[in-house]
């Protein structure tokens, strides 16, 4: 298997051929270039396997494809290839959810005759390419790119359906949010090549590295007079501000929601695989940079068990199924942040790929139900499906289980293992954890209800609409990757079953810890676990906090579960929520987030803009109007020496030349 | 031999009359004329130093003046014609187009 | 000495004189031979410094060439009205 490494930038590369194919050929081709799609991604993700087994037999890769720019004062800009456990297991995720995506779209877009396919391809294999692209980059400004590429095609997807009304603002709006928080990752990019003269990821050389010795005071970087380790926070927060706005963090979160308007399958790749997957893997990735700073970390983990409560609350009670897995996919991204920020690598990074499963599947699940409802998305309008269409419903079954972290199902081991790391961590003597744990733990209630009455007011009941009653079938390209899928989301937990092991004392069975260290010096969880400024401490024992704590979370999902069974699995539901009286209409307008934001714009924004706009016209424009007044004015009275009559002139030359002779006789004393 | 302090007055006495010619006339002939007024007081002092220092830089310069003087004739005369066919006139005064 | 000093009085008068004619007189032809009696006398005094070879050409290019032109300018822009007035 020696060399199949080499092959990884093909893994990158076969999906933006397909966007070339796509994008230039693609009207010719049967159904709009999807064949290329499905071939490009199956082959990424034969090549991305083959890569998994690779680096699990203990090989990693670290390569400089090309220098684009070298010379400039010691630093190159470079591409490169980084292949470490990590990369290969987020490439697996990636190449399979996108594969699937493709698939999935044969069913959602060419068989209910949607226009302008190619540029869906396309789009989609832009899409995954530059995903790809960043999961492998080796450096920081690398990733940028990709980064921002990412943002870029998610910008033309969500604007899918740009004759309509509702979709090119939704994608305006994910475009300018996530580039707000992208504006201080490229800020925090430059301060990377400012302080370390690199942005590499991993080796000896690289900026996560360099910093650690910086901090043990053995090597000197630039820090701009400030003490290392309040740089390296400045530094980590900045670059922090691209991950919340892709990872739809709060206050950046407003943008996914409304991504939504985009066709679902788009909405299950950003949601599972790419854009919002990319800010918490941003955060994995460079991990030995945050893990130098309590104070980085502390805010990623407050951050996080904030979104993951503040958006759990809000799904509570939207009325269009996909909403509400919007606004779970925000609260799940708070728990990997939560993780991270805890210290839990291994579990946050766990917790992405479970979640990659269940909430792809979820999304393609909905997909289904949204083609048999002929793309009405509205809850209180669906019902009874459960017997109309087992296969969705068993597999959304599955995802929604994993969802709300019910055991075995896989959501359950990772969600575990972030809360039970945030908590040791914060019993080891750091409040502000317990505070951001404590908000996870309520987050799970919610998460529990909201997903039941998403899977009861669907799936049972009677129907409520005609057409519930008569719903559109759904072909294999539909089933298939939602039964690969639903496979995965309740298997997939099995990688990593750490509260068996420390309950029952069984060793071994934590693959994805042993995984994760077989990386290079210095990427490994093992070396990760010992730069993070936490220490531990457990009720009881080791053992019982873990029964503790999976315990507390699995009850807390359970009755939030059950509470929805109880209000929502009846044939006729009634709205609950306007019991909830005024909280409903804050829940409703997500805690009136978005008015917010406008009034930022308009209300502050605004007048500053225009006290600057004054001032530019005022006093800016003012001087150099004004210097050009006197200029004209000047000129305006000198041209009249200018008659046009040639005596003048000679009268002029004259007058100047005997002037130049006075002058100089009176300074050369020749009349003394 | 005359001192050159005389060639030096007579010279001066040239100019000025050339001078006096362009600033009061409106005659672009004229003009023309007190150029070449102006030019024969320069050669005149040129030679009459070149005899005092007893070489003849002073005579080659005067003799590249004559060949400017010349040439600038030649051009001056083009220019007057064509004055003349647009402003039905020599007189400088009328051709007041060529300003701002 | 004396008989040197005499000439060059003599022709230095008619140098300016002609001068003078030329500035001040109202018709431009007369202008023109007044220009011409000037440049004869600049002559003689060129050949009174001893340069017998620039007096020459004084005469070659001034008065055969640049009058000449002149004369020509004069004759060309000569108009009608100007001629019954003078």
């Amino acid at each position: 298997m020696a060399g199949i490494l080499d092959f990884a930038p093909a893994i990158v590369l076969l999906p933006f051929v397909s966007f070339l194919v796509a994008l230039s050929v693609g009207d010719r081709l049967p159904k709009g270039g999807a064949y290329a799609g499905i071939a490009a991604t199956a082959g990424s993700l034969i090549l991305s396997v083959a890569t998994v087994l690779t680096v699990a037999g203990g090989q990693t890769y670290d390569a400089t494809i090309y220098t684009w720019a070298e010379g400039l004062d010691a630093v190159d800009l470079t591409f490169g290839v980084l292949i470490d456990p990590l990369s290969a297991m987020m490439l697996l995720i990636v190449t399979l959810i996108a594969f699937l995506v493709h698939v999935f779209s044969l069913g959602y877009m060419n068989d209910e005759g949607e226009t302008g396919l190619p540029r869906y391809y396309a789009g989609l294999g832009l899409f995954t390419a530059s995903m790809l692209g960043f999961v492998v980059a080796d450096n920081l400004l690398m990733a940028f790119m990709f980064f921002e590429l990412v943002g870029l095609c998610s910008y033309l997807l969500i604007g899918f359906h740009f004759r309509e009304p509702g979709p090119p603002s939704a994608a305006k709006k994910a475009f300018l949010v996530t580039r707000f928080g992208d504006y201080f990752f490229l800020v925090g990019v430059v301060a990377v090549f400012a302080t370390f003269g690199t942005a590499a990821f991993a080796g000896e050389g690289s900026f996560p590295a360099l910093a650690e010795a910086a901090l043990n005071g053995e090597a000197s970087v630039t820090t701009f007079g400030l003490d290392p380790q309040t740089w390296f926070t400045i530094v980590g927060l900045l670059v922090l501000g691209g991950v919340i706005g892709k990872s739809a963090q709060f206050p950046l979160h407003t943008w996914l929601p409304d991504a939504m308007e985009g066709p679902t399958p788009v909405s299950a790749l950003i949601h599972a695989a790419t854009m919002v997957a990319a800010g918490v893997y941003l955060v994995a990735r460079m991990y030995g940079f945050y893990a130098l700073s309590p104070t980085a970390l502390a805010i990623i983990a407050f951050i996080g068990g904030f979104t993951a409560l503040f958006a759990a609350t809000m799904g509570v009670v939207k009325r269009e199924i996909k909403q509400v897995l919007a606004y779970s996919t925000i609260s799940q991204y708070g728990y990997m942040m939560l993780g991270l920020g805890g210290g839990g690598y291994v579990a946050a990074t766990f917790h992405l790929m479970t979640h990659a499963f269940f909430k792809a599947l979820l999304f393609l699940g909905a997909g289904s139900v949204i083609i048999a409802m002929h793309h009405n998305e509205n809850m209180w309008d669906m019902g009874g499906l459960k017997d109309k269409m087992p296969v969705t419903y068993y597999t959304f079954l599955a995802g929604s289980l994993a969802l709300a972290g019910i055991f075995p199902f896989a959501g359950f081991w990772s969600k575990d293992e972030v809360l039970y790391e945030t908590l040791i961590h914060g019993l080891g003597g750091s409040p502000l954890l317990l505070g951001a744990y404590a908000m996870g733990l309520l987050a799970v209630f919610f998460t529990g209800f909201y997903t039941f009455r998403m899977v009861f007011l669907t799936f049972h009941g009677n129907p409520r609409s005609q057409t519930a009653r008569d719903p559109h079938g759904v072909r294999w390209n539909v089933k298939g990757p939602l039964v690969v899928l639903g496979v995965l989301a309740t298997v997939a937990g099995v990688v990593n079953m750490v509260p068996i092991e420390k309950l029952f004392g069984i060793g071994g069975i934590d693959f994805l810890h042993q995984w994760l260290d077989g990386s290079f010096e210095g990427l490994t969880a093992h070396h990760y676990a010992d730069l993070i400024p936490y220490s531990s401490s457990y009720i009881g024992s080791e053992a019982t906090t873990v029964a503790v704590g999976a315990a507390l979370s699995l009850g807390l999902a359970l009755a939030g579960s059950g509470l929805a069974y109880l209000l929502y699995n009846v044939p006729e539901p009634v709205r609950h929520t306007d019991r909830l009286g005024r909280i409903k209409g804050l829940l409703y307008n997500n805690y009136y987030q978005d008015e917010y934001q406008v009034w930022l714009a308009n209300g502050v924004t605004r007048p500053v803009a225009r006290a600057a706009n004054k001032f530019d016209g005022g006093v800016v424009d003012g001087v150099v109007n004004g210097v050009s007044g006197v200029s004209l004015f000047a000129g305006g009275r000198v041209r009249r020496i200018q008659t046009g009559v040639v005596s003048n002139y000679a009268a002029l030359l004259t007058l100047g030349l005997t002037a130049l002779l006075l002058a100089f006789g009176i300074l050369g004393g020749w009349f003394v | 031999m005359v001192p050159p302090e005389y060639y030096l007055l007579l010279s001066a006495a040239v100019f000025c009359i050339g001078l006096f010619g362009i600033l009061t006339r409106r005659n672009a002939l004229l003009f023309l004329m007190s150029v070449e007024l102006l030019l024969n007081a320069a050669n005149v002092n040129l030679v009459a130093f070149s005899q005092v220092w007893g070489n003849v830089t002073g005579q080659t310069f005067a003799l590249f003046t004559m060949a400017l003087a010349a040439a600038e004739v030649a051009i001056g005369i083009g220019i007057i014609l064509v004055l003349y066919r647009n402003f039905d006139g020599v007189d400088v005064t009328d051709a007041t187009t060529m300003r701002w | 000495m004396v008989y040197e000093t005499i000439a060059f009085a003599l022709f230095a008068l008619v140098t300016v004189g002609c001068s003078l004619g030329v500035v001040l007189v109202r018709d431009v032809w007369h202008s023109a031979l007044l220009l011409g009696g000037a440049l004869l006398s600049v002559a003689v005094h060129y050949v009174m410094l001893q340069a017998e070879f620039l007096a020459a050409m004084q005469i070659l290019v001034y008065v055969g060439g640049v009058l000449i032109l002149i004369t020509f300018a004069v004759m060309l822009t000569r108009t009608q009205p100007e001629v019954s007035n003078t």
